[in-house]
Protein backbone atom coordinates (compact mmCIF):
# COMPACT_ATOMS: atom_id res chain seq x y z
CA UNK A 1 0.00 0.00 0.00
CA UNK A 2 1.72 3.43 -0.81
CA UNK A 3 1.73 6.04 1.71
CA UNK A 4 -0.51 8.26 -0.13
CA UNK A 5 -3.23 6.03 0.42
CA UNK A 6 -2.35 5.56 4.06
CA UNK A 7 -2.05 9.59 4.81
CA UNK A 8 -6.19 10.00 5.30
CA UNK A 9 -6.56 6.99 7.26
CA UNK A 10 -5.61 8.58 11.00
CA UNK A 11 -6.99 12.61 9.35
CA UNK A 12 -10.20 11.00 9.79
CA UNK A 13 -9.82 8.41 12.27
CA UNK A 14 -8.78 11.26 14.55
CA UNK A 15 -11.46 13.75 13.04
CA UNK A 16 -14.21 10.98 14.20
CA UNK A 17 -13.12 10.94 17.23
CA UNK A 18 -12.98 14.30 17.71
CA UNK A 19 -16.47 15.09 16.47
CA UNK A 20 -17.53 11.88 19.14
CA UNK A 21 -15.84 13.60 21.81
CA UNK A 22 -17.34 17.09 20.94
CA UNK A 23 -20.60 15.69 21.09
CA UNK A 24 -19.75 12.97 24.19
CA UNK A 25 -17.90 15.50 26.16
CA UNK A 26 -13.79 15.44 27.32
CA UNK A 27 -14.62 11.41 28.44
CA UNK A 28 -15.21 10.64 24.79
CA UNK A 29 -17.97 8.54 23.29
CA UNK A 30 -20.03 6.70 25.76
CA UNK A 31 -19.61 3.31 23.87
CA UNK A 32 -16.39 3.82 21.56
CA UNK A 33 -13.82 2.87 24.00
CA UNK A 34 -10.61 1.88 21.76
CA UNK A 35 -11.27 3.56 18.13
CA UNK A 36 -7.73 1.73 17.18
CA UNK A 37 -8.49 -1.79 18.15
CA UNK A 38 -11.40 -1.37 15.74
CA UNK A 39 -9.64 0.62 13.49
CA UNK A 40 -7.05 -2.28 13.28
CA UNK A 41 -9.37 -5.26 13.51
CA UNK A 42 -9.97 -7.39 10.34
CA UNK A 43 -11.73 -10.61 11.53
CA UNK A 44 -13.90 -10.83 14.86
CA UNK A 45 -16.09 -13.43 15.88
CA UNK A 46 -19.15 -13.19 17.18
CA UNK A 47 -19.43 -15.54 20.58
CA UNK A 48 -22.94 -17.51 21.38
CA UNK A 49 -25.11 -14.90 23.00
CA UNK A 50 -26.58 -14.93 26.43
CA UNK A 51 -30.75 -14.91 26.89
CA UNK A 52 -32.66 -12.76 28.42
CA UNK A 53 -34.10 -13.46 32.30
CA UNK A 54 -37.64 -14.08 32.88
CA UNK A 55 -40.04 -16.30 31.38
CA UNK A 56 -39.67 -15.91 27.91
CA UNK A 57 -35.77 -15.16 27.07
CA UNK A 58 -33.89 -17.76 27.60
CA UNK A 59 -33.40 -19.06 24.21
CA UNK A 60 -33.59 -15.41 22.58
CA UNK A 61 -28.74 -15.24 22.95
CA UNK A 62 -28.71 -17.64 19.29
CA UNK A 63 -31.42 -15.25 17.50
CA UNK A 64 -29.35 -12.42 18.86
CA UNK A 65 -25.81 -14.15 17.74
CA UNK A 66 -27.08 -13.93 14.04
CA UNK A 67 -28.51 -10.98 14.09
CA UNK A 68 -25.20 -9.01 15.10
CA UNK A 69 -23.43 -11.73 12.35
CA UNK A 70 -25.60 -10.08 9.68
CA UNK A 71 -25.64 -6.70 11.00
CA UNK A 72 -22.16 -6.87 11.38
CA UNK A 73 -21.19 -8.23 7.68
CA UNK A 74 -23.55 -5.24 6.24
CA UNK A 75 -20.97 -2.60 7.74
CA UNK A 76 -18.09 -3.93 5.25
CA UNK A 77 -15.77 -3.38 7.31
CA UNK A 78 -14.62 -6.62 9.58
CA UNK A 79 -14.84 -9.89 8.10
CA UNK A 80 -16.93 -12.05 10.49
CA UNK A 81 -17.70 -15.41 11.88
CA UNK A 82 -19.39 -17.24 14.26
CA UNK A 83 -18.16 -19.26 17.01
CA UNK A 84 -17.30 -22.08 15.03
CA UNK A 85 -13.77 -22.26 14.78
CA UNK A 86 -13.03 -20.45 18.04
CA UNK A 87 -14.63 -23.24 19.56
CA UNK A 88 -13.00 -26.05 17.85
CA UNK A 89 -9.69 -24.26 18.64
CA UNK A 90 -10.26 -23.78 22.11
CA UNK A 91 -12.82 -26.86 23.15
CA UNK A 92 -9.64 -29.00 22.53
CA UNK A 93 -7.27 -28.03 24.54
CA UNK A 94 -9.65 -26.42 27.08
CA UNK A 95 -9.79 -29.46 29.53
CA UNK A 96 -6.15 -29.30 30.34
CA UNK A 97 -6.27 -25.43 31.12
CA UNK A 98 -7.78 -25.44 34.39
CA UNK A 99 -8.18 -21.92 35.21
CA UNK A 100 -9.60 -18.70 33.09
CA UNK A 101 -8.48 -19.78 29.84
CA UNK A 102 -6.83 -16.53 28.70
CA UNK A 103 -3.36 -17.71 27.32
CA UNK A 104 -5.82 -20.49 25.61
CA UNK A 105 -7.90 -17.82 24.22
CA UNK A 106 -5.14 -15.52 23.15
CA UNK A 107 -3.36 -18.48 21.50
CA UNK A 108 -6.75 -19.79 19.21
CA UNK A 109 -7.63 -16.35 18.31
CA UNK A 110 -3.68 -15.40 17.23
CA UNK A 111 -3.72 -18.94 15.23
CA UNK A 112 -7.38 -17.83 13.87
CA UNK A 113 -6.56 -14.79 12.97
CA UNK A 114 -9.62 -13.22 14.96
CA UNK A 115 -8.70 -9.78 15.95
CA UNK A 116 -11.65 -8.95 18.00
CA UNK A 117 -14.16 -10.56 20.07
CA UNK A 118 -18.10 -9.94 19.66
CA UNK A 119 -20.25 -10.76 22.57
CA UNK A 120 -24.01 -10.19 22.28
CA UNK A 121 -26.38 -10.52 25.20
CA UNK A 122 -30.20 -10.19 25.55
CA UNK A 123 -31.06 -8.28 28.55
CA UNK A 124 -35.30 -7.96 27.87
CA UNK A 125 -37.35 -10.39 25.94
CA UNK A 126 -41.20 -10.20 27.11
CA UNK A 127 -44.47 -9.47 26.16
CA UNK A 128 -47.37 -7.47 27.42
CA UNK A 129 -50.65 -7.81 26.32
CA UNK A 130 -53.39 -5.97 26.75
CA UNK A 131 -57.51 -6.42 26.07
CA UNK A 132 -59.38 -3.40 24.72
CA UNK A 133 -62.51 -3.07 25.00
CA UNK A 134 -65.03 -0.21 23.75
CA UNK A 135 -69.00 0.65 24.20
CA UNK A 136 -71.11 2.45 22.29
CA UNK A 137 -74.87 3.63 22.66
CA UNK A 138 -75.62 0.33 20.22
CA UNK A 139 -72.36 -1.76 20.12
CA UNK A 140 -69.25 -2.08 21.47
CA UNK A 141 -65.79 -3.83 20.12
CA UNK A 142 -62.99 -6.08 22.14
CA UNK A 143 -59.44 -6.43 21.02
CA UNK A 144 -56.26 -7.74 22.37
CA UNK A 145 -53.30 -5.83 21.79
CA UNK A 146 -49.75 -7.42 22.34
CA UNK A 147 -46.48 -5.50 22.46
CA UNK A 148 -43.00 -7.28 22.05
CA UNK A 149 -40.12 -5.64 24.34
CA UNK A 150 -36.60 -6.03 23.61
CA UNK A 151 -33.06 -4.66 24.76
CA UNK A 152 -29.53 -5.92 23.95
CA UNK A 153 -25.87 -5.45 24.28
CA UNK A 154 -23.11 -5.84 22.19
CA UNK A 155 -19.33 -5.69 24.03
CA UNK A 156 -16.65 -6.44 22.01
CA UNK A 157 -13.20 -6.84 23.50
CA UNK A 158 -9.85 -7.71 22.50
CA UNK A 159 -9.02 -11.63 23.36
CA UNK A 160 -5.30 -11.18 24.60
CA UNK A 161 -6.38 -9.19 27.93
CA UNK A 162 -10.47 -8.78 27.47
CA UNK A 163 -10.00 -5.33 27.25
CA UNK A 164 -13.42 -3.81 26.21
CA UNK A 165 -13.34 -2.10 23.14
CA UNK A 166 -16.66 -0.96 22.25
CA UNK A 167 -19.95 -1.11 24.45
CA UNK A 168 -23.45 -0.51 22.80
CA UNK A 169 -27.11 -1.11 24.09
CA UNK A 170 -30.06 -1.21 22.61
CA UNK A 171 -34.18 -1.03 22.53
CA UNK A 172 -36.76 -1.91 20.82
CA UNK A 173 -40.28 -2.53 20.70
CA UNK A 174 -42.79 -3.87 18.09
CA UNK A 175 -46.69 -4.73 18.03
CA UNK A 176 -45.39 -7.39 15.06
CA UNK A 177 -43.44 -10.02 17.36
CA UNK A 178 -40.56 -10.54 18.92
CA UNK A 179 -38.37 -10.56 15.38
CA UNK A 180 -38.86 -6.85 14.73
CA UNK A 181 -38.14 -5.46 18.34
CA UNK A 182 -34.77 -7.53 18.61
CA UNK A 183 -33.47 -6.16 15.30
CA UNK A 184 -34.78 -2.84 16.55
CA UNK A 185 -32.25 -3.31 19.40
CA UNK A 186 -29.72 -4.78 17.89
CA UNK A 187 -29.39 -2.36 15.29
CA UNK A 188 -29.36 0.27 17.90
CA UNK A 189 -26.69 -1.27 19.93
CA UNK A 190 -24.39 -0.99 17.06
CA UNK A 191 -25.31 2.18 15.79
CA UNK A 192 -22.15 3.62 17.11
CA UNK A 193 -19.65 1.17 15.55
CA UNK A 194 -21.43 1.66 11.85
CA UNK A 195 -21.08 5.37 11.97
CA UNK A 196 -17.92 4.94 12.36
CA UNK A 197 -17.30 1.75 10.07
CA UNK A 198 -18.74 4.31 7.55
CA UNK A 199 -16.66 7.30 8.51
CA UNK A 200 -13.52 4.58 7.81
CA UNK A 201 -15.02 3.17 4.50
CA UNK A 202 -15.66 7.11 3.50
CA UNK A 203 -12.22 7.37 4.07
CA UNK A 204 -11.13 4.86 2.08
CA UNK B 1 -61.00 -5.76 36.78
CA UNK B 2 -61.28 -9.41 35.72
CA UNK B 3 -60.85 -11.05 39.29
CA UNK B 4 -62.96 -14.40 38.52
CA UNK B 5 -61.41 -16.97 40.48
CA UNK B 6 -58.56 -19.03 39.08
CA UNK B 7 -58.29 -22.79 39.63
CA UNK B 8 -56.09 -24.00 42.07
CA UNK B 9 -53.05 -25.06 39.55
CA UNK B 10 -53.07 -21.04 38.89
CA UNK B 11 -52.97 -19.60 42.04
CA UNK B 12 -49.92 -22.62 43.02
CA UNK B 13 -48.03 -21.12 40.08
CA UNK B 14 -48.38 -17.46 41.19
CA UNK B 15 -47.47 -18.62 44.76
CA UNK B 16 -44.33 -20.17 43.70
CA UNK B 17 -42.94 -17.43 42.02
CA UNK B 18 -43.80 -14.69 44.53
CA UNK B 19 -42.25 -16.63 47.08
CA UNK B 20 -39.42 -16.68 44.59
CA UNK B 21 -39.71 -13.33 44.42
CA UNK B 22 -39.90 -12.52 48.56
CA UNK B 23 -36.89 -14.92 48.78
CA UNK B 24 -35.09 -12.75 46.45
CA UNK B 25 -35.74 -9.30 48.63
CA UNK B 26 -35.05 -11.42 51.66
CA UNK B 27 -31.52 -12.90 50.41
CA UNK B 28 -30.60 -8.95 49.04
CA UNK B 29 -30.79 -8.36 52.98
CA UNK B 30 -33.47 -5.31 53.17
CA UNK B 31 -33.19 -3.45 50.22
CA UNK B 32 -29.37 -3.12 50.19
CA UNK B 33 -29.71 -0.79 53.11
CA UNK B 34 -26.80 -2.62 55.21
CA UNK B 35 -23.36 -0.78 55.05
CA UNK B 36 -20.94 -1.66 52.02
CA UNK B 37 -17.87 -3.74 53.00
CA UNK B 38 -15.01 -1.32 51.40
CA UNK B 39 -11.38 -1.51 52.00
CA UNK B 40 -10.37 1.97 50.34
CA UNK B 41 -6.56 1.36 50.55
CA UNK B 42 -6.75 -2.20 49.20
CA UNK B 43 -9.20 -0.34 46.24
CA UNK B 44 -6.28 2.11 45.59
CA UNK B 45 -3.90 -0.46 44.61
CA UNK B 46 -6.26 -1.83 41.75
CA UNK B 47 -5.18 -1.61 38.30
CA UNK B 48 -7.11 -4.21 36.74
CA UNK B 49 -10.76 -5.78 37.65
CA UNK B 50 -11.82 -8.66 36.23
CA UNK B 51 -15.65 -9.19 35.86
CA UNK B 52 -17.05 -12.41 36.14
CA UNK B 53 -20.70 -13.62 34.97
CA UNK B 54 -22.45 -13.11 38.20
CA UNK B 55 -24.11 -17.05 39.58
CA UNK B 56 -27.58 -17.06 39.06
CA UNK B 57 -28.99 -20.68 39.34
CA UNK B 58 -32.50 -19.61 39.55
CA UNK B 59 -32.27 -18.00 36.18
CA UNK B 60 -29.32 -18.46 33.80
CA UNK B 61 -29.50 -15.22 32.17
CA UNK B 62 -30.07 -12.72 34.59
CA UNK B 63 -25.93 -13.30 36.38
CA UNK B 64 -24.55 -12.73 33.03
CA UNK B 65 -26.72 -9.68 32.49
CA UNK B 66 -26.20 -7.99 35.40
CA UNK B 67 -22.07 -8.57 34.74
CA UNK B 68 -22.53 -7.31 31.63
CA UNK B 69 -23.55 -4.30 33.51
CA UNK B 70 -21.18 -4.05 35.67
CA UNK B 71 -18.65 -3.95 33.71
CA UNK B 72 -19.75 -1.27 31.58
CA UNK B 73 -20.26 0.74 34.76
CA UNK B 74 -16.59 0.04 35.64
CA UNK B 75 -15.16 0.97 31.98
CA UNK B 76 -17.52 4.13 31.53
CA UNK B 77 -15.69 5.49 34.34
CA UNK B 78 -12.68 5.84 32.52
CA UNK B 79 -10.24 6.58 35.59
CA UNK B 80 -7.03 6.41 34.43
CA UNK B 81 -4.79 3.39 36.06
CA UNK B 82 -7.98 1.38 36.14
CA UNK B 83 -9.42 -1.37 33.86
CA UNK B 84 -12.40 -3.59 34.01
CA UNK B 85 -11.97 -6.55 31.44
CA UNK B 86 -14.10 -9.26 30.29
CA UNK B 87 -13.18 -13.22 31.41
CA UNK B 88 -12.35 -15.39 29.03
CA UNK B 89 -14.76 -16.57 26.73
CA UNK B 90 -15.06 -20.19 27.43
CA UNK B 91 -17.76 -20.15 29.60
CA UNK B 92 -19.94 -19.58 26.35
CA UNK B 93 -19.05 -22.03 24.32
CA UNK B 94 -19.97 -24.59 27.26
CA UNK B 95 -16.84 -25.33 28.38
CA UNK B 96 -14.43 -24.19 31.28
CA UNK B 97 -14.82 -23.38 34.80
CA UNK B 98 -17.47 -20.94 34.28
CA UNK B 99 -19.24 -22.64 32.05
CA UNK B 100 -21.95 -24.25 34.75
CA UNK B 101 -23.99 -21.11 35.51
CA UNK B 102 -26.00 -22.77 38.38
CA UNK B 103 -22.58 -24.25 40.23
CA UNK B 104 -21.24 -21.54 42.78
CA UNK B 105 -17.73 -19.90 41.86
CA UNK B 106 -15.37 -20.00 44.90
CA UNK B 107 -13.64 -17.41 46.33
CA UNK B 108 -9.84 -19.33 45.53
CA UNK B 109 -11.87 -20.09 42.05
CA UNK B 110 -12.22 -16.67 41.24
CA UNK B 111 -8.95 -15.97 42.30
CA UNK B 112 -6.89 -18.20 40.38
CA UNK B 113 -8.90 -16.64 37.07
CA UNK B 114 -7.36 -13.28 38.29
CA UNK B 115 -4.16 -14.49 38.63
CA UNK B 116 -4.47 -16.16 35.20
CA UNK B 117 -5.60 -12.65 33.47
CA UNK B 118 -3.43 -10.87 34.78
CA UNK B 119 -5.63 -9.29 37.15
CA UNK B 120 -5.45 -7.72 40.43
CA UNK B 121 -9.04 -8.34 41.55
CA UNK B 122 -12.33 -10.40 40.61
CA UNK B 123 -15.96 -8.84 40.89
CA UNK B 124 -18.06 -11.97 41.08
CA UNK B 125 -21.38 -12.36 42.78
CA UNK B 126 -25.16 -13.80 42.73
CA UNK B 127 -28.55 -12.50 40.97
CA UNK B 128 -31.47 -13.98 41.87
CA UNK B 129 -34.54 -12.88 39.84
CA UNK B 130 -38.05 -13.67 40.35
CA UNK B 131 -41.03 -12.66 38.11
CA UNK B 132 -44.61 -12.94 39.55
CA UNK B 133 -47.72 -13.38 37.24
CA UNK B 134 -50.24 -10.61 38.46
CA UNK B 135 -53.80 -11.12 37.80
CA UNK B 136 -55.86 -8.20 37.32
CA UNK B 137 -55.62 -6.74 33.98
CA UNK B 138 -58.65 -5.36 32.47
CA UNK B 139 -60.40 -7.87 30.35
CA UNK B 140 -64.17 -9.18 30.96
CA UNK B 141 -65.05 -12.05 32.82
CA UNK B 142 -66.81 -14.00 30.25
CA UNK B 143 -63.32 -13.63 27.93
CA UNK B 144 -61.41 -14.75 30.67
CA UNK B 145 -63.32 -18.13 32.42
CA UNK B 146 -63.17 -19.79 28.87
CA UNK B 147 -59.03 -19.84 29.12
CA UNK B 148 -56.90 -22.05 30.03
CA UNK B 149 -55.52 -20.88 33.46
CA UNK B 150 -51.96 -21.31 32.16
CA UNK B 151 -52.88 -19.41 28.88
CA UNK B 152 -54.29 -16.80 30.45
CA UNK B 153 -51.02 -16.31 32.62
CA UNK B 154 -48.49 -16.41 30.14
CA UNK B 155 -50.78 -13.98 27.83
CA UNK B 156 -52.11 -11.03 30.20
CA UNK B 157 -50.91 -11.36 33.34
CA UNK B 158 -49.21 -8.56 34.74
CA UNK B 159 -45.78 -9.17 35.57
CA UNK B 160 -43.58 -8.40 38.56
CA UNK B 161 -40.61 -8.73 39.09
CA UNK B 162 -37.83 -8.62 41.76
CA UNK B 163 -34.12 -8.71 41.73
CA UNK B 164 -31.15 -9.07 44.04
CA UNK B 165 -27.43 -8.70 43.59
CA UNK B 166 -24.68 -9.14 45.52
CA UNK B 167 -21.22 -8.34 44.75
CA UNK B 168 -17.62 -8.89 46.07
CA UNK B 169 -14.40 -7.90 44.91
CA UNK B 170 -11.74 -9.77 45.47
CA UNK B 171 -8.48 -8.31 45.81
CA UNK B 172 -5.46 -10.66 44.63
CA UNK B 173 -3.04 -9.07 46.70
CA UNK B 174 -5.01 -9.57 49.58
CA UNK B 175 -6.39 -12.79 48.90
CA UNK B 176 -9.73 -11.20 50.05
CA UNK B 177 -12.72 -9.42 49.61
CA UNK B 178 -12.26 -5.49 49.69
CA UNK B 179 -15.20 -4.60 48.85
CA UNK B 180 -19.29 -5.87 49.09
CA UNK B 181 -22.10 -5.21 49.08
CA UNK B 182 -26.07 -5.93 47.52
CA UNK B 183 -28.77 -4.15 46.57
CA UNK B 184 -32.28 -5.32 45.63
CA UNK B 185 -34.98 -3.79 43.16
CA UNK B 186 -38.77 -4.44 42.20
CA UNK B 187 -40.86 -3.31 39.53
CA UNK B 188 -43.27 -4.10 35.97
CA UNK B 189 -40.28 -6.50 34.87
CA UNK B 190 -37.57 -6.31 32.59
CA UNK B 191 -34.59 -4.90 31.88
CA UNK B 192 -34.68 -1.76 34.71
CA UNK B 193 -35.52 -4.26 37.59
CA UNK B 194 -32.03 -5.51 37.48
CA UNK B 195 -30.07 -2.15 36.36
CA UNK B 196 -31.61 -0.68 39.48
CA UNK B 197 -30.32 -3.63 41.65
CA UNK B 198 -26.85 -4.00 40.14
CA UNK B 199 -27.08 0.45 40.87
CA UNK B 200 -27.35 -0.15 44.19
CA UNK B 201 -24.97 -3.02 44.58
CA UNK B 202 -22.31 -1.15 42.83
CA UNK B 203 -23.16 2.30 43.76
CA UNK B 204 -20.79 2.94 47.09
CA UNK B 205 -17.41 1.32 45.11
CA UNK B 206 -18.72 3.77 41.71
CA UNK B 207 -19.09 6.54 44.08
CA UNK B 208 -15.42 6.04 45.38
CA UNK B 209 -13.69 5.61 42.49
CA UNK B 210 -15.60 8.97 41.20
CA UNK B 211 -14.01 10.62 44.32
CA UNK B 212 -10.71 9.28 44.67
CA UNK B 213 -8.96 9.14 40.31
CA UNK B 214 -9.72 11.84 38.40
CA UNK B 215 -11.64 10.78 34.99
CA UNK B 216 -9.64 10.43 31.77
Amino acid sequence: MSGALLRPVPVVLWASCGAAVLIGGCAGPPGLYDPHAIERAQRVAVLPGVGAPGLDGPGAGQMEASLVITSLARMRRFAVEGPARLRKAMGEEATSRPAGGRDLQADAARKLGIDLLVLPDVTDYRFTKEWKSRSWLVASSERSRSDYWAAVSVRIVAPGDGRLVYAGSGQGQSDQGYGPAVRQATEAALAELRQFAASRRAAE
Amino acid sequence: MSTTSRPPTGRAAVAVLGAGALLALALAGCGGKAPAVMEKMAIDRLHTVVVLPLQSPQDAGAGPVVSGMLLEQLAALRKPGLSAVEPPVLWRLGTGPLADRSAPVGDQQALRIARDMGADAVLTGTVTYAVQLVAGRKMPAEMEGPMKDMDFQRDFAARRATAAVNVQLLSVADNRAVYAHSGAAGGDGGLQVLRDAADAAIAPLERYLRQSRPSK
